[in-house]
């Protein structure tokens, strides 16, 4: 039973933590990339064209502040006694010869 | 091993003994030739490393002992460990050591024998894993092109680890990345990866899996052969990396895992892309949406452009000019064709009044019989009261005198009407006409067209005459009292009926 229960929290905590982050890199360059093609097929209006260049301008944006992103997230798993994933920092050791 | 010398074997002496080396010279070629190639099993004792790279040992069974030699460069190869105790099989050729007066083993390859076991599990392992489908192209998943958490099966000490967080710092420093701290050799390690893939499923926020170990023996890799992480890999959720070893180890794990990668650094490689690849990809497409609008824009203000320099731009006054001229033109146009057709119509007119005069005194009779008719029918309609009885008999009076009057009924007792055709009117006075004069006379039946000879004018009583007798005159002759009795009565006749004159006007 406690492990059902187990099972629907982590599914709506999935849920939630999808709809926190929002589009996925991959959807953000999919779009911008979709935009391109429009606007090179010469379909759009010069309205249509516009907003569409807006669009494509922040999501590259965004893509870019991905990107430079430099801040390690590591973390090591382990398990309580209670059953329940508990995620720490985690530091590689140096090597030897790195020392 | 220098080559044998056949000159330094010293010819036989025909008398007296041989010396050592001689003697032991021969030894040695007689072993060499007996034993080039020899392969045997026993154990190992007195192992050591010199420390000139060269290994010896000895190996030996219950009977006998035999010494061996690894050469360093040979040694440096040997991919299992070799230790006191070990039973091994080795390989090589028998010389003889001359200084020590020893044979020796000169080993080209050794391992334990407990390897063989190893490898045989391994096969059967594969066989059978294979048959049952676990290795099947079809179950493998492709890997995310963005993975935004990446999760670790290894050693949280181990070489390999540090080696896949430096590449995916260097490629994507934007992953996350969640290790399952696991043994990845010895006894427990199977179960320790095992639960390692479980966390990292449970999660459900992780996009791929490395798992994964250094370089080692086939005993060290071991765990990545057993049955349970194999089928751990198989129903992982998650897609799975596997890194075992060096190129040129493969372990079962490899076989069933999404994808093989030959080290950790490669897996770490596969799994996320490179962002200078991306950002220049970036790069690209905004220059080629920005190139795009550019072009859009500068081709509309060509456009544009070239509209404004049009003649009427310039000079708009142009246009007013050009519409002004055509609306003269359509006007003059306008005006001329008023013209004519007012004085067509007018002659239209004309004529048809002329013609319409000719029969205006029936038409209006006719006219005035219907509106008679009408007001007959009213008056019945009106019932039969006293007044419609009084109005009726006025009617009914009407009635009789516009039936004397009907010109036809006039005609019919012999009276004419004569109509000057110049004017087109009727003719009630000789005077409007003149000698030449053409006429045209209406009888009750038919018409005479004649011209006029002589005019006579001529009063008839003190009453302006009604008819103009031709032909035929009337009897006007008479005494005073009849004159004054006639007027009388053609007075009473006027104020009776003003409709009379009014018919033939």
């Amino acid at each position: 039973m406690a492990k059902k229960k187990a099972a629907k929290q982590d599914l709506s905590a999935e849920a939630q933590r999808a709809k926190a982050e929002g589009p996925t890199f991959e959807a953000r360059l999919e779009r911008v990339e979709e935009i391109v093609e429009r606007l090179e097929s010469g379909e759009a209006g010069l309205d249509e064209s516009l907003r569409l260049y807006a669009e494509g301008a922040e999501l590259i944006k965004a893509c870019r502040a991905t990107l430079a992103e430099a801040e390690k997230r590591i973390s090591k798993l382990s398990e309580t006694a209670g059953g329940e994933l508990k995620q720490e920092p985690f530091e590689p050791e140096e090597s030897e010869a790195e020392q | 091993m220098p080559p044998f010398d056949a000159t330094l074997i010293p010819e036989p002496q025909d008398e007296g003994p041989e010396t050592v080396w001689e003697l032991t010279r021969r030894i040695q070629a007689t072993v060499e030739d007996g034993f080039p190639q020899v392969w045997v099993v026993g154990e190992v004792s007195n192992f050591k490393r010199h420390t000139s790279g060269h290994v010896f040992f000895t190996l030996k069974d219950e009977r006998a002992s035999l010494r061996c030699i690894i050469w360093k460069s040979t040694a440096e190869r040997l991919r299992h460990e070799i230790a006191d105790g070990l039973e091994v099989e080795a390989k090589g050729h028998l010389s003889v050591f001359e200084k020590a007066g020893n044979y020796q083993l000169y080993v080209s390859s050794v391992k334990p024998r407990g390897v063989g076991a190893l490898e045989v599990a391994f096969r059967r392992l594969k066989e059978k894993l294979e048959k049952e489908g676990l290795f099947d192209p079809a179950h493998k998943r492709p890997l995310p092109r963005f993975p935004r958490r990446v999760g670790i099966v290894t050693s949280p000490t181990g070489a390999a680890v540090r080696d896949i967080l430096h590449v995916l710092a260097r490629r994507w420093p934007a992953v996350e990345i969640v290790l399952a701290p696991a043994l990845v050799q010895g006894p427990g390690a199977a179960a320790e990866i095992v639960r390692g893939i479980r966390w990292l499923n449970r999660l459900r926020s992780i996009d791929v899996i490395i798992i994964g170990r250094g370089g080692g023996s086939l005993e060290d890799l071991w765990p990545f052969n057993e049955e349970s992480v194999a089928r751990a890999v198989y129903a992982s959720d998650v897609p799975v990396v596997s890194a075992v070893g060096h190129e040129t180890d493969f372990s079962i794990s490899d076989f069933v895992a999404d994808v093989r990668a030959p080290t950790p650094s490669a897996a770490a490689e596969l799994v996320v892309p490179d962002s200078r690849e991306v950002l220049a990809a970036l790069a690209m497409l905004s220059r080629r949406m920005a190139r795009h609008v550019r072009h859009r824009l500068e081709r509309l203000g060509d456009r544009l452009a070239l509209a404004a320099r049009s003649r009427f731009f310039v000079h708009p006054e142009e246009l007013a000019l050009a519409r002004a001229q055509e609306l003269e033109d359509l006007a003059a146009r306008l005006r001329v064709a008023a013209r004519e057709s007012a004085a067509e119509r007018r002659l239209r007119l004309e004529r048809a009044a002329a013609h319409l005069a000719e029969y205006a005194p029936r038409i209006r009779w006719q006219a005035a019989q219907g509106a008679l008719g009408m007001a007959a029918f009213r008056l019945r309609a009106a019932g039969r009261t006293l007044l419609a009885h009084r109005w009726r008999a006025r009617v009914d009076g009407f009635a009789q005198r516009l039936a004397d009057l009907d010109p036809d009924r006039v005609l019919g007792r012999g009276y004419s009407r004569t109509v000057l055709e110049r004017t087109g009117a009727t003719l009630t006075r000789a005077a409007d006409a003149r000698p030449g004069d053409r006429l045209r006379t209406h009888l009750a039946q038919g018409e005479l067209s004649s011209r006029i000879e002589e005019i006579r004018k001529q009063r008839i009583a003190n009453v302006e005459p009604v008819f103009v007798p031709s032909g035929l005159r009337r009897a006007t002759q008479g005494t005073a009292k009849d004159e004054v009795k006639n007027a009388k009565a053609q007075r009473r006749k006027d104020a009776a009926g003003p409709s009379q004159r009014t018919l033939f006007e």
